[in-house]
């Protein structure tokens, strides 16, 4: 089955990506943002805020936005 | 929310119309873009001509300059390449629905919850949690999308970060956050996400980026480090000090560093460089206290010089008295008849 993934670290993209049926959240977060804490983004599903555990749906919108990045002093 | 529906969807239209005048700016850019990495690839296939001929001729030397010009536009050949997919790949995407945008304004109400727009300055905002970092509070930040900025897709123009209650750095008050200035947020490493939230009208990724940023502190490049946040500034350097290091000018009320402090050589109050004077006569630094005006000459002279008769109109008017010829100047030199600076000063005072 198909979601929509927005992943909003690093450069920032969304696309469609493949995922096995039953992955939970934090199954999906492990896959796509290896070695990183789940506890440094907001994660939405369809805009709402899920539990870890949550199970993927067909034609679900996921959103992953850090929530520590660095800023600078210079555009 | 405090916006009804009628103006959600009024505001909504207006950022897809901008959405759409950015797409339109971006196939001329890309147009751009394939013209400079064709223009590269003209300069090689030129570049490959002169080596046949270098190579058929055995002209090294023209053939080492050749190959310098080949790397040189090598090395720049990838980044261009780049650029160019990335604005292929940024532009492929699907402009939102208005439906969509009304979502995007939906959850920003909801993720923020205070979503308001401003029809006169034409801008979306939100509001954050008071924010504080490293111990020091910063205080509430609105941030405001300007909406005719969008097609721009450019942050500095789009985006103001706007404090509530400031609490900006002792040394520059334009500075409301260690990654703010001038309203101005810098992004950082969140830049390009930002660019591309904005260009997909995924706005409320847009501003949970910026709010990530403000919830951040990146010491290795702040407009003023965190560290040096609080204190006094001295009015004259501005070096940050702390308060036991201050040194006040008498003379002036403001606060000066041990460096940019000075003292009456008169008196010994403590006065800044900027209100210390120097007297014509003694040369002596003195405070604006210790100094008056010579009633004969309307010099600045210290008053220990003016007492003693030491003011500079008074020894020029002796130096032309002892010139062989010369007349006694009147009102200067204390002959008969005549007052010296001191008595006029003293006659003035009684």
């Amino acid at each position: 089955m198909r979601v929509l993934f927005v992943n909003n670290d690093g450069g920032g993209f969304a696309d469609y990506t493949d995922v096995a049926p039953g992955t939970s959240v934090e199954k999906f977060f492990s896959q796509h943002l290896p070695g990183r804490d789940s506890a440094d983004f907001l994660i939405r599903v369809n805009r709402q805020p899920v539990p870890r555990e949550y199970v993927l749906q067909e034609g679900d919108r996921v959103t992953m936005t850090p929530t520590k990045i660095e800023g600078a002093s210079r555009s | 929310m405090e916006l009804s529906d009628r103006e959600l969807v009024r505001i909504a239209g207006s950022i897809c119309t901008q959405l759409a005048m950015l797409k339109t700016r971006r196939y001329g850019r890309i147009a751009e873009e394939i013209s400079r990495v064709l223009i590269s690839l003209d300069e090689l296939h030129s570049i490959q001509q002169r080596l046949i001929i270098c190579s058929q001729r055995g002209w090294h030397a023209a053939a080492r300059s050749v190959q310098a010009q080949t790397l040189r536009i090598v090395t720049h050949l990838p980044a261009m390449a780049n650029e160019l997919k990335w604005s292929l790949e940024s532009s492929v995407a699907e402009s939102p629905s208005l439906g969509e945008v009304c979502d995007e304004l939906r959850q920003l109400d909801e993720e923020f919850g205070s979503l308001r727009h401003n029809g006169e300055g034409g801008f979306i905002s939100v509001t954050t949690d008071a924010i504080e970092l490293e111990g020091i509070y910063l205080g509430e930040f609105q941030l405001r999308l300007n909406i005719e900025n969008i097609s721009q897709a450019k942050l500095p123009s789009a985006l103001a970060v706007v404090a509530i209650d400031p609490h900006p750095a002792a040394s520059n008050r334009h500075v409301t956050h260690p990654h703010v200035s001038d309203e101005q947020l810098c992004s950082g490493d969140g830049r390009t996400a930002m660019q591309a939230a904005l260009a997909g009208g995924r706005l409320c990724d847009f501003f949970m980026l910026a709010r990530g940023v403000l919830e951040n502190y990146n010491p290795d490049s702040p407009f003023v480090p965190l560290a040096d946040w609080e204190g006094i500034i001295c009015s004259d350097c501005g070096y940050s000090m702390s308060e036991d290091a201050v040194h006040c000018c008498t003379a002036c009320g403001r606060d000066f560093c041990d460096e940019c402090m000075s003292f009456c050589r008169r008196c010994d109050e403590s006065v800044c460089q900027s209100c210390i004077e120097d007297c014509p006569a003694c040369e002596e630094s003195c405070c604006p206290e210790c100094m008056t005006d010579c009633p004969t000459c309307g010099r600045r002279v210290c008053k220990v010089c003016l007492k003693e008769n030491n003011c500079l109109c008074v020894q020029e008017a002796k130096e032309k008295t002892n010139e062989p010829g010369s007349e006694e100047p009147a009102g200067v030199a204390g002959g008969p008849g005549n007052e010296t600076a001191a008595e006029h000063a003293g006659a003035g005072r009684r």
